[in-house]
């Protein structure tokens, strides 16, 4: 009952939030609506594991749901003091925030079914409604590069949709189970960015800030399916194979490519590169490599929203928290990314030594990439002149939820033990 | 009336022709034609396949499918096309017929190959320049996965694959600009 309000709340929001044409009373919606959902996610931790005919509970599930909960809501709130400065700068137009809030509330749904979901069909139309959301929303804002990027957007998201559907279809085949877990794996592959569709990502990233913020959530639910399949057959090499040779790929891919133009893009081949490194994991397979790839991926979209949910904030403490969160999302110490990458590395050499260099060259390589975004992040608001004493706290407010998530990334990095029979437990997960 | 694997393979073969053909004419219009015949020869199998097995649904499958006629059909003119990559296309298609002569059960072999190769087709059309090309692409990959769901007698599939990208491939085609 609960994981379905959980995934139904959100579709009702973005209904209801089609007809609300005041734009104040919209954001106050949004962030209360995620609150609720988050709420009851957390609900679902107290549960026991359900198989139903639709949905799914299991520990991989309800993580996921809990995670996707979390920066919704951290995003939802962050959108209070946003929106109204977004307004201000005619950013976007005051109709096409409506339609922007209801189409966070449609991403936010469909991730939720997607993760909660047990026919592989359903796993597929939530990732469908969720991506399709991030699309449009990426061609809400204003201007030419925000339509080139919609349309960029749409296409390689349509196109890895489609050998998703493929790989859904053939799989129950017995003979062409290969075939179809290589269609899945190219398919949700590109909508979590990895190689050689991960240009996805870059190009959903343009889009408003609350809706850039829960491409991280889309990414895990789709390599979360994937994880699934790998869990669920074992013994078949050729996905496995695949899987690491995409995961290898993606980060040495995205550090070698063009340079991108701005630390939101910078932002989004990293969390592509992060991805790839968790796709490692998977294709490693086994109890500490799976453990340690859900543990970066965890990490890894909550670094990236708490760099998101930085965006246009000006002042020394957004722009430390700001190079902060690219100092996460390159993996350095003392986050927790790169202790859980050190992790990955180890599980990774223990089958296959030849990996550590792939590996560790990617992780060099994007770490450097990032670096250069840290001095002067372009494209991120500037850091500027001190706030005057009368207003610092409030100045300080938008930044409360990128604070939590860095502080989640810092906390899981000192001190991982606590966490980490949670994380084996969805290693175990079928 | 009874299910005819021969006239599913039959239509598959004029799936992938049309997906072909769409790779080598540059005339927005000519390309625009070979999409509409080719979801129409989809909704034709996915009616045919309705009545013979007695599955209903497969009807929202040959509605979705004469939508996507619709889609295809509703194009804007222009500037002829660049060159599109016959060769990949072709080559790919080869491949995934080859690949699936061993696939089991053997009476499916022939729509699987056909549906893939036209998959693989739409692929190949998505590397055009011109987002109405691009847009066809989509539609000649969604036919061909709706084609494979027909052919394993797969109903519910089947609509899943005809009709959810038709907004995203109106978007690409009407809205978004070259």
């Amino acid at each position: 009952m609960i994981e379905a309000m959980v995934i139904v709340v959100p579709f009702l929001t973005a209904l209801a939030l089609a007809f609300v044409a005041r734009w104040r009373v919209g954001v106050w919606v949004n962030a209360g609506a995620t609150t609720l959902v988050f709420l009851l996610a957390c609900l679902l931790a107290g549960q026991r594991e359900v198989t139903g005919h639709l949905l799914r509970l299991d520990a991989l599930g309800v993580h996921l749901a809990l995670l996707t909960g979390l920066v919704a809501m951290a995003a939802g709130w962050f959108g209070l003091a946003h929106v109204p400065r977004l307004i201000a700068a005619r950013g976007i137009g005051r109709r096409r925030l409506r339609w922007g809030h209801a189409l966070d509330q449609v991403q936010f749904g469909g991730t939720m079914l997607a993760v909660l979901s047990g026919p592989p069909l359903l796993v597929w139309l939530g990732l469908l409604a969720a991506s399709l959301a991030a699309v449009a929303g990426t061609g809400l804002a204003h201007g030419r590069p925000a339509m080139l990027a919609a349309r960029r957007a749409l296409l390689l998201g349509s196109v890895s949709l489609v050998l998703a559907l493929a790989g859904t279809v053939l799989l129950p085949l017995g003979s062409l189970v290969g075939l179809g877990a290589a269609f899945l794996l190219l398919g949700y592959g590109g909508l979590a960015g990895l190689a050689p569709l991960f240009v996805w990502t870059q190009a959903a990233a343009r889009a408003p800030v609350l809706t850039s913020a829960q491409l991280g959530p889309l990414a895990a639910a789709s390599l979360a399916a994937l994880l699934r399949l790998r869990l669920a057959l074992p013994g078949l090499d050729v996905p496995a194979w695949l899987f690491v040779s995409l995961g290898v790929a993606t980060p040495l891919l995205a550090a070698l490519g063009p340079r991108p133009a701005d630390a939101r893009g910078a932002a989004a081949l990293a969390c592509s590169a992060q991805c790839g490194i968790a796709a490692v994991a998977f294709g490693v397979g086994g109890g500490p490599a799976v453990t340690a790839g859900l543990l970066h991926l965890t990490l890894l979209v909550l670094a990236q929203a708490a760099l998101l949910l930085t965006d246009d904030l000006a002042g020394r403490p957004a722009a430390l928290t700001r190079a902060a969160g690219l100092a996460a999302l390159a993996a350095l110490p003392p986050f927790g990314l790169f202790g859980s990458a050190c992790l990955v590395a180890v599980a990774a050499v223990g089958v296959a030594p030849w990996l550590a260099v792939p590996v560790g060259a990617g992780l060099l390589l994007n770490a450097r990439m990032l670096l250069h975004c840290i001095p002067a992040p372009v494209g991120m608001a500037q850091a500027g002149p001190s706030t005057q004493a009368g207003s610092a706290i409030r100045s300080l407010l938008p930044l409360v939820p990128a604070w939590l998530m860095l502080a989640l990334v810092l906390g899981l990095g000192l001190i991982p033990a606590p966490v980490l029979p949670w994380f084996a437990a969805m290693a175990e997960a079928r | 009336m009874s299910s005819d694997p021969v006239a599913l393979d039959l239509a598959g073969g004029v799936l992938l022709a049309l997906a072909l053909a769409m790779l080598a004419v540059r005339r927005p219009a000519a390309q625009a034609r070979a999409a509409a015949l080719q979801s129409l020869v989809l909704a034709v199998a996915a009616v045919w396949q309705s009545v013979g097995r007695g599955q209903p649904v497969l009807l929202l499958a040959a509605l979705a499918a004469l939508a996507g006629m619709a889609v295809a059909l509703a194009a804007p003119g222009g500037r002829n096309l660049d060159r599109g990559p016959v060769l990949l296309g072709a080559a790919l298609a080869v491949l995934a017929v080859a690949a699936l002569q061993r696939a089991e059960p053997a009476g499916l072999r022939d729509v699987l190959g056909l549906g893939l190769a036209t998959v693989l087709a739409g692929v190949a059309a998505t590397a055009r320049r011109a987002a109405a090309a691009q847009a066809l692409g989509l539609l000649t990959m969604q036919n061909g996965v709706a084609l494979v769901a027909l052919g394993m007698g797969r109903p519910w599939l089947a609509v899943a694959a005809a009709t959810p990208l038709l907004p995203g491939i109106v978007l690409l085609r009407r809205v978004v600009p070259r």
